[in-house]
């Protein structure tokens, strides 16, 4: 899957959890999205593991504060 | 709208439903605002976040209010709410959840729950293959039987089915729950779909099946008996509605067909798994479905609205939905979405089977012949034919749950509307005062079990009866005014009361109630939201009703 593509469906999922549409060249961290709390960004992680087929352990789950960090994220256990 | 509906459907009903799907689902508008208050002690959210799609199919639009995590189930706060959630992580408990003490205590705080609000409560089960486990839940059922409005949550049944699919530790720190994201879904299925429907809702009475590409692929009429195809997934189809036939649903056949090619259909395919007597009632013939569903409420006794109708073509379900706008109906896709909402249709599925349909099933059975009798005879005579022999008990505590139901769903025949929920008829049941008194009854051609109610208190010198409902299976037999004269009868002599008095509200369908009123007491005009009193000695035809020919005892 091309960056591209992982940032879109990321996009996509994140704006189910925060409650906005978030476009795919928009960065958002966790700062800057007040609803996006502890709760939303385990659903979140929920829902990124079963569209991309990965697994979070806790230390990552918890290092994860923006968009962009998702995406590496994704992108680095893809290419694993 | 339709095909919004559709989306929902199909998200709901997909093998797998995913967060992500459900999440992305637009509410429906027109539905029924019902508030949650969840007492827990894990991250419940991850359940009640899913749970709003589910509901939406049952017509219902959650509104939760999580309690704090409190392993203590200090219930600090018991806000109004239409339903009670419990729902505990019991493994947080370690070593003293293994303890018979700990069933006690959870008992004892459901006791407390009860003791605080009149709304079901629905309580979790415990997961775990532990054999403590296992007498816990044994325990926690025969609790829930005692209380009133109490309903196990049995997600130890989910979890044999998924196995090690229900929990994933792994980050269970920071997710707040040993749950999968997987197990949180389908808990949210079962909770949205089933259970909560099924504590919330009347449940559905009957299910009037389609034949033709629906209990078998294939045209009767085209394909004929050997051409049509039987599969896997029609016989499963075929055993679940004789499962709910056993919980007590009424089955029914609404089909545009030849009767007497569904007979043979039954006689010679061994592999079609149901019979015709297994149907209660049938529709069978060249006339629409909307009259065919007409003719098997009325072969029921039941109203259309009770009914669910499951039909392959999506022109007749419409017809249908014209004509009985409340009907529930279910298009049959495909035999495995058939099969599906069969086994998840709101309000479909209830917690207990429904003993009282059983006797419903003998008692429809029954009214053939006594329709047959009937002309032959005066009342008198009528009366005397029939044997009918009546049972009565006061304040009959292990009668609630059925003493609630005629509370709840007699629509012909009750007097004070008043709609007594399982714990109002429990308070009263124990009430000092109050006298509520079961009547049960049988006559040559069935046993129908308890179908009446009487719902009174002693108020000075007059015995107020708040409520007196007689379920419309027992209506029909000239039986009324001695069933209710023999049953207040004695509780007037037993406290020297003079008067009697019935409340009386009007409701869509008891005008039957208001015209015996009339009749009983002489009192002509029987006004809505009124109290309808008379000197016991003036009860026109008192003497004849306390001696119709008519067996009656008293149970304790």
């Amino acid at each position: 899957m091309t960056r591209t593509k992982v940032k879109a469906a990321v996009a996509e999922l994140l704006s189910i959890s925060v409650g906005r549409h978030i476009a795919p060249a928009e960065s958002v961290t966790r700062d800057s999205e007040p609803t996006w709390d502890s709760l939303k960004h385990v659903e979140l992680i929920l829902m990124l593991e079963e569209h991309f087929g990965v697994r979070f352990n806790e230390e990552e789950m918890a290092t994860l504060h923006s968009s962009d960090e998702i995406v590496d994220a994704i992108e680095g256990k893809s290419a694993t | 709208m339709k095909r919004h509906l559709d989306a929902i459907e199909d998200a709901a009903s997909s093998p797998r439903p995913r967060r992500a799907d459900l999440l992305r689902l637009i509410e429906p508008p027109d539905l029924s605002p019902v508030h949650l208050e969840v007492h827990r002690n894990y991250t419940f959210e991850l359940i009640g976040n899913v749970l709003p799609p589910f509901l939406w199919l049952a017509g219902l639009k959650p509104i939760i209010d999580y309690g704090a995590y409190d392993d203590s189930l200090s219930l600090e706060r018991v806000d109004p709410a239409a339903v009670q959630v419990v729902s505990l992580d019991f493994e947080r408990y370690g070593e003293r959840a293994l303890a018979k003490e700990f069933g006690d205590w959870l008992a004892s705080r459901l006791e407390n729950l009860r003791g605080r609000t009149e709304s079901p409560i629905v309580v979790s089960d415990w997961p775990s293959e532990k054999r403590n486990a296992q007498q816990f839940n044994l325990e926690l059922e025969k609790t829930a039987d005692r209380l009133p409005s109490v309903f196990v949550w049995n997600i130890s049944e989910i979890f044999r089915n998924m196995r090690a699919e229900f929990f994933d530790e792994r980050a269970a720190r920071a997710k707040g729950t040993q749950l999968s994201d997987r197990a949180c879904i389908e808990l949210a299925r079962n909770l949205g779909l089933v259970r909560l429907p099924g504590a919330l809702r009347p449940r559905i009475k009957a299910v009037a099946v389609d034949l033709d590409n629906t209990l078998y692929d294939g045209v009767l009429g085209e394909d004929n008996i050997e051409g049509v195809r039987i599969t896997a997934e029609h016989a499963a189809i075929h055993k679940e509605l004789l499962r709910l036939r056993e919980e007590g649903v009424f089955l029914a056949v609404l089909s545009k067909n030849d009767e007497r090619d569904f007979a043979q259909l039954c006689l010679r395919r061994s592999d079609f798994l149901l019979r015709p007597e297994q149907f209660s009632a049938s529709s069978i013939g060249w006339q629409t479905k909307a009259e065919g569903l007409t003719q098997i409420a009325d072969q029921l006794r039941i109203a259309p609205d009770a009914i669910l109708v499951v039909d392959d073509n999506p022109g007749e379900i419409e017809q249908i939905r014209a004509a009985h706008t409340n009907t529930h109906l279910l298009y049959s896709r495909s035999p495995a979405q058939t099969l599906f909402w069969l086994r998840h249709y709101p309000a479909l599925n209830g917690y207990r089977p429904n003993s009282a349909t059983a006797l419903r099933m003998n008692d429809l059975k029954a009214l053939r012949q006594r329709e047959l009798l009937r002309p032959s005879f005066d009342t008198t005579d009528y009366l005397r034919e029939m044997q009918i022999e009546l049972t009565y008990a006061l304040n009959p505590l292990n009668s609630r749950e059925r003493l609630a139901e005629l509370s709840q769903k007699t629509n012909q025949f009750n007097t004070g509307l008043q709609r007594f929920s399982e714990v109002q008829v429990g308070r009263r049941l124990e009430a000092e005062g109050h006298c509520t008194i079961s009547v049960g009854m049988r006559d040559r051609f069935s046993e129908s079990g308890i179908i009446g109610a009487i719902f009174a208190q002693v108020d000075g010198d007059r015995l107020a009866i708040d409520e007196v409902c007689i379920s419309c299976r027992a209506l029909g037999r000239s039986v009324e005014s001695p069933m209710i004269a023999l049953g207040i009868a004695p509780i007037i002599d037993r406290y020297g009361l003079r008067d009697v008095a019935f409340k009386f509200r009007e409701g869509p369908r008891n005008l039957p109630a208001r015209t015996w009123l009339t009749s009983f007491t002489g009192v002509q005009a029987v006004a809505n939201e009124s109290v309808v009193a008379a000197a016991w000695e003036t009860i026109p035809k008192r003497n004849e009703h306390l001696t119709a020919p008519i067996a009656s005892k008293w149970i304790s």
